[in-house]
């Protein structure tokens, strides 16, 4: 069966991306793997008043919240009879990406355009520019914003 | 009916291209819009006449080409049809998206330039930038290492 690799991070284009992959999956009669990477803040010494051990707590939070949004998603899809997995990584978002896909054996990877860095990016992420760059599957990217209107909505 | 629009170039990634954009179309029951964009010469020449001849002689042999990439795509069942057109590569992509609206775009992450660029296409990387759908970027081989065999 066919594998499909799902890196979500939670923001507004987690949606469309998530409604992108399980038509996908349909389509491909795929099995879903949503994979969510905790990125370790960008400093790493005593910052703004910040101790070590508050990144470290930081850190422990957002695994935690990151575990029960996987655990929600995987149940509101379950609800529409569709089977995913999950994983939830700590590292570098487009390396822990990347080695997952290979580990799967991933046919396609669904990612957004924007979202997946802690900045905004104007053009496109960066994230999803490494995935890109060094994927061996190909890559569905979908678009956060509809520039010409709502698209007709799709019933996932 | 749904389309999958696939812009091609006939570079090295095209038959990987191909073969995506047929699993998608397969798996969605869309029909696939091949489509050729034919850029103008960077250099402008003063002699117009040799100029049009060239553009002429490019469309004649892409229009060739894409019917035999629409042929095969049609003898594996698959509804196809062929668009050729000038100009900049993004802006008739996006223009062709605009009008036909895919369900996707299926995009070579390389080649779909003159020069070959180490990182993402300037073509596919506009592409993605403003498309209105998602888009289905694909490697330019199969560059998987091979499977380790089992003891």
């Amino acid at each position: 069966m066919k594998t499909i690799l799902v890196p979500i991070d939670f923001s507004p284009v987690s949606k469309p991306v998530i409604n992108e992959a399980v038509a996908l999956a349909r389509a491909l009669r795929a099995h879903l793997i949503f994979i969510h990477v905790v990125q370790p803040p960008a400093f790493v010494t005593d910052y703004a008043g910040m101790t070590l051990e508050d990144t470290a707590q930081l850190m422990m939070d957002a695994r935690q919240w990151a575990g029960r949004e996987l655990i929600r998603l995987r149940a509101k899809l379950r609800a529409q009879h569709v089977k995913a997995g999950t994983i939830l990584e700590t590292g570098m978002a487009a390396p822990c990406i990347l080695a997952e896909a290979r580990k799967l054996d991933a046919s396609h990877i669904v990612i957004g355009s924007h979202g997946h860095t802690a900045f905004f990016d104007l053009l496109i992420g960066s994230t999803t520019r490494g995935v890109i760059k060094r994927a061996e599957c190909p890559v569905v990217v979908v678009p956060g914003l509809r520039p010409t209107g709502p698209k007709k909505s799709r019933r996932a | 009916m749904k389309n999958i629009l696939v812009p091609v170039d006939f570079t090295a990634s095209t038959p990987a291209i191909l073969e995506a954009a047929e699993g998608a179309a397969r798996g969605a029951h869309a029909r696939i819009l091949l489509l050729h964009v034919i850029r103008p010469p960077i250099v402008a020449s003063a002699d117009a006449e040799a100029v049009r001849g060239t553009l002429i002689c490019n469309h004649d042999e892409a229009a060739r080409k894409l019917g035999e990439c629409g042929r095969r795509l049609a003898g594996d069942g698959i509804e196809t049809e062929t668009i050729t057109r000038f100009g900049p590569a993004a802006d008739c992509i996006l223009e062709e998206a605009r009008r036909t609206h895919p369900e996707c775009i299926v995009i070579g992450s390389h080649g779909h330039t003159a020069i070959y660029e180490l990182f993402i296409g300037s073509t596919t990387a506009a592409v993605l930038k403003r498309a209105p759908c998602p888009v289905l970027v694909v490697p330019p081989g199969r560059s998987r290492p091979p499977v380790p065999a089992k003891p």
